[in-house]
């Protein structure tokens, strides 16, 4: 079995259904229930659809991509994620109040294209999911991570350095959205990490969890994302020419990154 | 291969990874989808624990579930007790901070929940190999470049630790300071995470070639290895939780909908 | 230039091995050490207690006068240069000269000097006609000469060598004896690490040989090489030349020079016969 150039676009059902069913789950979530705070009796109903949608719509996603790349995409997959997951044990030894637990997965969506991207974020995931469960619903917003940068990358976003930051702005602004409901919903609105003084601080000037949340979020993702996209354009600039012109052949073309 | 399994010979690890996938998830289900907000304790103290001891791993079982659910209470306890605006009752006011009845109560049911969810998946991992389970899902039409892809994260996860610890090293012995204010540590990442990430890109290529010489079939060669036996009960069991879980969030989204 | 003392130092990881045990040396300036002894003799551990990055478990390492247990890493790196075995454990900028200047800068110098030092570990690492490549572009050996000149650069009296040779071509080799002559014509101390018996009978006028994590033998390369019964046990094998010497029955000598002095010396006494 080879899976090389024999389908080299995502089953655009299985994907469209995913971002589909994602999309639903947030609008259900933050429309219905604005407060993002469920009483009884129906006492974790927003927890149950917040966990179904947004589990369905990973599956649904990964699944649709899974099987469009090359060889040596998959070979570098599974490298970005461990890059992932070693960056972040990086930046945890260094103290920095930051995740950066995604350059790999901005990386991949860089150098080979958006869904790639989509499917490094989301089976990395599903991988800090099989030591911590915490992470596997948080699925989705790390494939639209890794999506988003891909899109930008075509865009030619990364070629200046100036749009580089917006691009890693506005998609962490995209990931607190999406990670609001999961966080209010099924985890009370804590992440169990430094920034929950915030919620706390939002909560004390009167607004809702889901508010709070999303606020949380919004104080901490944006700058996250700004920092990694700017860690991966250097990253890229920096790249050997034999490396770069690799990548650059099976996705974003060479015009599309730094000089 | 890091990994959470604890290898022992139990019923629970015998059963085909599917099957203990679609049983975690179906106790999740039952558990948001119950009425009342002590479920999910009741389904953990109940069933998880029992199963716990049924696997031989109630040490590593209780000891992780524990772990992964510490930071969440603490932080919810704390936050949800003191702030909490949409509480009435009053428990107790420690100065300018009041304790309320829903906000202890919320924060109990949010960890609660996080316990059992956390619970339900750590049970499944801890009783059956990574390896095994992507092969099980390979088995039943799981894509086996995904799977080829977990697998490997796995393993080469220590492999980039310890270049990671030896790329801190060259870079400290090169004078590049790791302590200090944080401008100084954040000066520190690009030296790090530079080599760490090129020397991983460069490592693709070599990679790419050994599995085109093996044309991707790991994954399947690796199924002859493991005896992985999928008795019919377990097929019906998985059916009848599928439908299960389809059926109860139906219900409780038609009801969220009214 | 300054001296350097390792006093009775053990080291245990701290996973328990006990690495090494009552290892106590001084160094003085100007002197070229080699660090021999076979695979897990303790040669890197104790290489790694030179600059910190190790700290003694018992003992101390003093660098002049600086206790490593009381500096960090970086401050000693002024002090003690260590070049690493694997090239891809540092290099991350996108010309060899930005990688050389990286040291240099850390350690605060002037951009001035900087500039000159960077110029001259070029220069001696025959790395000048590469300055404007990038560093993964250059064939392996060239990329080590890179480790290499990078740490030259940053100029520290005392430096330490992970398997310099390993890799290299015989004009790389012949490269990096010639910059540790240098070095040691101009008081630096260097310590080698090899394998490569030849090169540290070449270059170092002292071995030192390590063995179960102990000292077992120190002293000039003729007091060592005359020990074949504890170089023996250590799987260290005396240089070539050393070998053909001891086969013909001829003093012990590993310099072409010396074997042919031996030579000559046994036909004049023979023709004397
Ligand atoms: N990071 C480590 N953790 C535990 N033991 C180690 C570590 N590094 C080396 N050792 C052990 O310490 C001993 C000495 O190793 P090392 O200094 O690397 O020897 P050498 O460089 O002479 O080959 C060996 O027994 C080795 O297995
Ligand atoms: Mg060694």
């Amino acid at each position: 079995m080879r899976y090389g150039a024999s389908q080299s676009r995502p089953q655009w059902l299985l994907v469209g259904a995913g971002l589909a069913v994602v999309a639903a789950t947030y609008l259900l979530l933050v429309l219905s229930r604005p407060s993002g705070l469920d009483q009884s009796p129906t006492a974790n109903t927003g927890a149950l659809i917040a966990l179904a949608g947004y589990l369905i719509g990973a599956g649904l996603i990964i699944w649709g991509v899974a099987r469009q790349f090359t060889t040596s995409t998959y070979a570098l997959i599974p490298l970005a994620i461990a890059i992932n997951i070693v960056i972040g044990e990086i930046v945890t030894l260094l103290k920095l109040p930051l995740y950066l637990d995604s350059i790999g997965t901005v990386l991949v969506g860089v150098l080979v294209g958006p869904w790639a991207g989509a499917a490094t974020g989301g089976l990395a995931n599903i991988i800090w999911g099989l030591f911590r469960a915490v992470p596997l619903p948080f699925a989705v917003v790390a494939i639209v991570i890794g999506l988003l940068a891909g899109l930008f990358a075509r865009l030619g976003w990364f070629k200046r350095i100036y749009l580089v930051p917006i691009a890693g702005l506005l998609t962490g602004l995209v990931a607190a959205l999406l990670s609001a409901p999961l966080s209010a919903f099924i985890f009370g609105g804590v992440t169990g990490g430094g920034t929950d003084a915030l919620v706390a601080a939002f909560r004390a000037y009167g607004a809702t969890l889901l508010q709070a949340s999303t606020f949380q979020g919004l104080a901490a993702d944006p700058l996250d994302k700004l920092i990694s996209f700017v860690i991966v354009y250097f990253i890229v600039v920096a790249l050997p020419p034999r490396v770069r012109s690799r990548f650059s052949q099976s996705g974003t073309t060479a015009s599309q990154l730094p000089r | 291969m890091i990994s959470l399994y604890q290898p022992r010979d139990s019923p629970i690890h015998r059963l085909h990874p599917l099957t203990k996938l679609t049983l975690s998830f179906g106790l999740i289900a039952v558990a948001l989808g119950a009425p009342v907000d002590w479920a999910p304790l009741l389904l953990y103290v109940a069933v998880l624990v029992p199963l716990s001891y049924v696997a031989q791993v109630p040490g590593p079982f209780l000891s992780t579930s524990w772990r992964l659910l510490l930071p969440f209470a603490i932080s919810l306890f704390l936050i949800q007790s003191f702030f909490f605006p949409e509480g009435t009752q009053i428990l107790a006011r420690l100065g300018p901070l009041t304790v309320k009845a829903e906000g202890v109560r919320f924060a109990f049911a949010s960890t609660v929940r996080i316990l059992l969810i956390t619970g339900a998946l750590l049970l499944t991992l801890l009783t059956t190999h990574p390896g095994l389970l992507m092969t099980g899902l390979v088995q039943k039409g799981f894509p086996p470049p995904l799977a080829y892809v977990v697998v490997t994260t796995l393993q080469i996860v220590p492999q980039m630790r310890e270049r990671a610890r030896t790329i801190i090293d060259a870079q400290r012995a090169r004078g590049l300071e790791t302590q200090g204010s944080l401008l100084v540590r954040m000066r520190a990442l690009g030296p790090l995470v530079g080599p760490l990430v090129l020397g991983a890109l460069l490592d693709v290529e070599e990679r790419t070639l050994a599995l085109e010489a093996r044309a991707f079939s790991a994954t399947s060669a690796k199924t002859s290895l493991y005896d992985l036996r999928d008795p019919a009960a377990e097929r019906i069991a998985r059916w009848a939780v599928v439908l299960g879980i389809a059926g109860l969030i139906a219900w409780r989204l038609l009801e969220a909908l009214q | 230039m300054i001296p350097l003392h390792v006093e009775q130092v053990a080291y245990t990881y701290p996973n328990g091995v006990v690495a090494l045990q009552n290892i106590s040396f001084s160094i003085a300036p100007g002197e070229s050490i080699a660090l021999i002894g076979q695979n897990g003799a303790g040669k890197t551990t104790l290489a790694r207690q030179l600059n910190g990055l190790l700290q003694p478990t018992q003992g101390r390492v003093l660098i002049g006068d600086l206790d490593t247990r009381q500096h960090t890493v970086a401050k000693l790196a002024a002090q003690v240069g260590y070049v690493f075995q694997h090239p891809e454990h540092q290099i991350f900028k996108r010309t060899v000269r930005d990688e050389l200047a990286f040291g240099p800068r850390n350690l605060g110098y002037p951009a001035d000097r900087a500039t000159a030092l960077v110029t001259q570990a070029l220069r001696l690492t025959e790395l000048t006609e590469f300055a404007e490549d990038h560093p993964h572009d250059l064939l392996p050996a060239l990329r080590k000469r890179v480790t290499l000149a990078s740490v030259l650069a940053m100029d520290t009296p005392i430096l330490v060598l992970d398997e310099p040779t390993t890799g290299q071509d015989a004009r790389g080799i012949q490269v990096i004896g010639a910059i540790i002559d240098n070095l040691r014509a101009a008081g630096r101390t260097v310590i080698t690490i090899s394998h490569d018996i030849d090169f540290c009978a070449d270059h170092c006028h002292r071995l030192i040989v390590l063995g179960g994590g102990r000292v077992l033998l120190d002293g000039p390369a003729e007091e060592v090489f005359g020990r074949p019964e504890v170089l023996e046990q250590t799987a260290v094998e005396l240089p070539q030349l050393a070998r053909l010497t001891a086969r013909l029955g001829l003093p012990l000598a590993w310099q072409p020079e010396a074997l042919l002095d031996a030579l000559e010396a046994r036909q004049h006494q023979q023709g004397q016969q």
